[in-house]
């Protein structure tokens, strides 16, 4: 039976199947010598076959037929594979050595794929992109080579725009949905991006009221929000920004707690192979109840850095803050936040962020200043045009000094966030978001306890104006 | 490959005393495309080109497309216009319309799709519209500019080893654009598509 199999298998083989003699004709042979040459050479095994066989056919002692067909049928390194095989062993300049020579073999797109990725391993993004964007037109490698462009836009510091390349990663796509992409990202990256949002809000304890207090101070309250960021980067990214913002929030019914905001921020971010670094210098003016109210000058650093799926992040800033109030004086002062963490990008559209957080507020009085920290995680998940997030995060407050408002004692806070939301894009320039907030304060000092949630529904438009 | 075109192979060699010697090579090789014996196909349509046939050089293109080599598909194309214009029909336009869609050149496709559409029957011509209708829907105005960017480093990358795909890459970003609303490139694209143009015929004045 094994036999009899074998023989079957041998003779549906072009390679080892008897060749029938044929009419004798020297010269066709040769043109299918030729043929069977040119075939060969473009990495056509089957048709270099049949031309080898039917010059054998026609000239049954072509020394130059039998070469070839053996040729031919001897196992050769694949020059995709060997690419593969490089890029599996961590040497990406072997990987472009292997490839260098694959192309026109009826495989380009994976040739451009398996390029992409060694030119993005060697840090060289700006040939990788195209490459990758090739790879990308084949729905069969669309997948990888979002994950790729979306490793590189990450690299870049353009997280939205890797979020969305990450959504790509996980799923195949059509024409429109590339198209679309495409559209967000040019969008993103343009010269000057303009964005505005719209939000309605509804807070259950918008002055933080204490649990149990009287229900005459200030409870429940809603307000509707107008946001306006204006981003300019004449050279594109790393290079120079200029950011400017302007916010109003109109109170429902506690109208002295409008407000009303600007702030500009000059900075300056860089690229580099495996991370981004971002300096900026911004100032900020909030007023509430039209009165000025917190002027904040602020120095900020932040920095990331890519190792395989893990994304590792830091982010610092100091806030040298003035209230404006004569009854918030004493909380000016030197507000210093660091935020340590790390990302996981697993795939299928999943990133899981862990970190710590610490913050080290120095007012101008030591009973209202404190040093805060604790742990945080966060979790999204993207598909198509939805995005969803939970993200939590734990913080001990320990103040430093006995406050004489509380009979001396040195207050001690932990606090508790929790946030949730749903993002949904609206074609390439409008997005809805619906975002719920839990602040929870419980203290050591019973009258500070709060509970506080906050309902958010927004709408925003970003486009590109040059 | 049509049954008629089968038809009419049969008939010239009947009706020609004297077969030209790759005829029965190109009469073999639309047997083996039929049959779908497409390697087969593609080495008997080399032969009777090699052995004087114009017409066999575009049925080597659409054999290459059969077997899944869209870029060697689309050079061999813009080789057999050039060495006979003629010798096309309009299920030949549909499949080099398909060589360039497969191979990313979404233009390119369109227009052979657009010029199949006017002679193809009625079953053919709904399934070109849609696919021109996705293909418009594919180029928007904001994915120009980098497709036209990836278009120029390929088609400068080849103009040297494979000028044929070359020439139909640079015309693909030329022509893109001219559709970017900024013109994106354009006196580039021009010029490398006008380097990478067929020389004229010698004597031609």
């Amino acid at each position: 039976m094994t036999a009899a199999l074998l023989l079957v298998l041998a003779v549906a083989d072009p390679c080892t199947a008897p060749i029938p003699p044929g009419q004798a004709n020297a010269r066709e042979a040769e043109i299918y010598v030729q043929v069977g040459d040119a075939e060969q050479a473009r990495g056509n095994a089957g048709a270099a076959r049949e031309a080898y066989r039917a010059a054998l056919t026609r000239a049954p002692g072509s020394v130059e037929a039998r070469r070839g067909l053996e040729a031919v049928c001897t196992p050769a390194a694949d020059p995709v594979q060997a690419g593969a095989n490089a890029l599996a062993d961590g040497d990406p300049r072997r990987a472009l050595r292997a490839l260098a020579g694959a192309r026109g073999r009826g495989n380009d797109r994976a040739v451009d794929l398996l390029e992409g990725i060694a030119r993005y391993q060697l840090g060289e993004d700006a040939v990788a992109v195209p490459l990758l964007e090739s790879a990308r037109s084949d729905p069969a490698l669309a997948e990888s080579a979002s994950f790729f462009l979306g490793l590189i836009a990450l690299r870049r510091g353009d997280g939205d725009r890797a979020s969305r390349l990450f959504d790509q990663a996980g799923r195949a796509i059509g024409l429109e949905d590339a198209a679309r992409q495409l559209t967000r990202m040019a969008q993103q990256e343009g010269h000057l991006v303009l964005s505005v949002a719209t939000e309605l809000v509804y807070d259950t304890n918008v002055a933080l009221r204490p649990d149990g207090a009287p229900i005459t101070i200030p409870g429940p309250d809603g307000s509707a929000g107008l946001t306006i960021m204006g981003l300019l980067r004449p050279w594109g990214t790393p290079g120079p920004y200029l950011r400017v913002e302007g916010q109003l929030s109109k109170q429902f019914t506690l109208d002295e707690l409008d407000l009303i905001g600007g702030a500009a921020a000059l900075g300056f971010r860089l690229l580099g192979s495996g991370g981004s670094l971002t300096a900026e210098y911004a100032y900020s003016y909030q007023a509430v109840d039209w009165r000025g109210y917190l002027a904040d000058h602020r120095a900020f650093l932040g920095g990331s850095l890519l190792t395989g799926i893990a994304l590792w992040g830091f982010a610092y800033a100091a806030h040298f803050e003035t209230y404006r109030w004569s009854e918030l004086e004493d909380l000016s002062g030197v507000r210093q936040v660091l935020e340590l963490d790390a990302g996981l990008l697993p795939g299928g559209g999943v990133r899981i962020t862990a970190g710590y957080a610490g913050t080290w507020d120095a007012a101008r009085v030591q009973n209202l200043s404190y040093v805060e920290h604790g742990p945080l995680l966060e979790l999204s998940w993207a598909q198509g045009p939805w995005m969803l997030g939970v993200r939590g995060a734990l913080a001990w407050r320990p103040y430093l000094a006995p406050d004489p408002a509380y009979a001396g004692t040195t207050r001690e806070d932990t606090r508790y966030f929790a946030t949730t939301w749903v993002d949904l894009g609206l074609g390439a320039q409008w997005s809805v978001r619906g975002t719920a907030r839990l602040l929870r304060t419980d203290s050591n000092i019973p009258d500070l306890n709060a509970t506080e949630w906050i309902f958010i529904g927004s709408l925003a438009w970003t486009g590109a104006v040059l | 490959m049509s049954r008629s075109s089968l038809v009419v192979l049969a008939l010239l060699l009947a009706a020609e005393p004297a077969v030209p010697p790759s005829e029965p090579h190109l009469v073999a090789g639309a047997e083996a495309f039929r049959a779908e014996a497409y390697d087969k196909a593609l080495v008997e349509f080399r032969v009777a080109e090699a052995l004087g046939s114009t017409e066999a050089s575009w049925y080597a293109a659409a054999s290459l497309l059969k077997l899944g080599r869209p870029e060697d598909a689309v050079e061999a194309f813009v080789l057999a216009e050039r060495s006979n214009r003629a010798a096309t029909d309009a299920l030949l336009e549909v499949y080099r319309g398909q060589a360039c869609y497969a191979a990313g050149l979404l233009i390119c496709a369109d227009r052979w799709f657009e010029s199949a559409g006017s002679r193809a029957g009625p079953r053919l011509v709904p399934q070109l519209k849609a696919l021109r209708g996705a293909i418009r829907d594919a180029l928007q105005p904001a994915q120009l500019a980098p497709a036209i960017d990836g278009l120029l480093t390929r088609g400068t990358e080849l103009a040297g080893t494979r000028p044929a795909l070359a020439f139909a890459i640079a015309e693909e970003a030329e022509a893109l654009a001219a559709r970017s609303p900024t013109r994106h490139r354009q006196a580039e694209a021009t010029a490398l598509t006008a380097r990478l143009a067929a020389p004229p015929p010698r004597g031609r004045r």
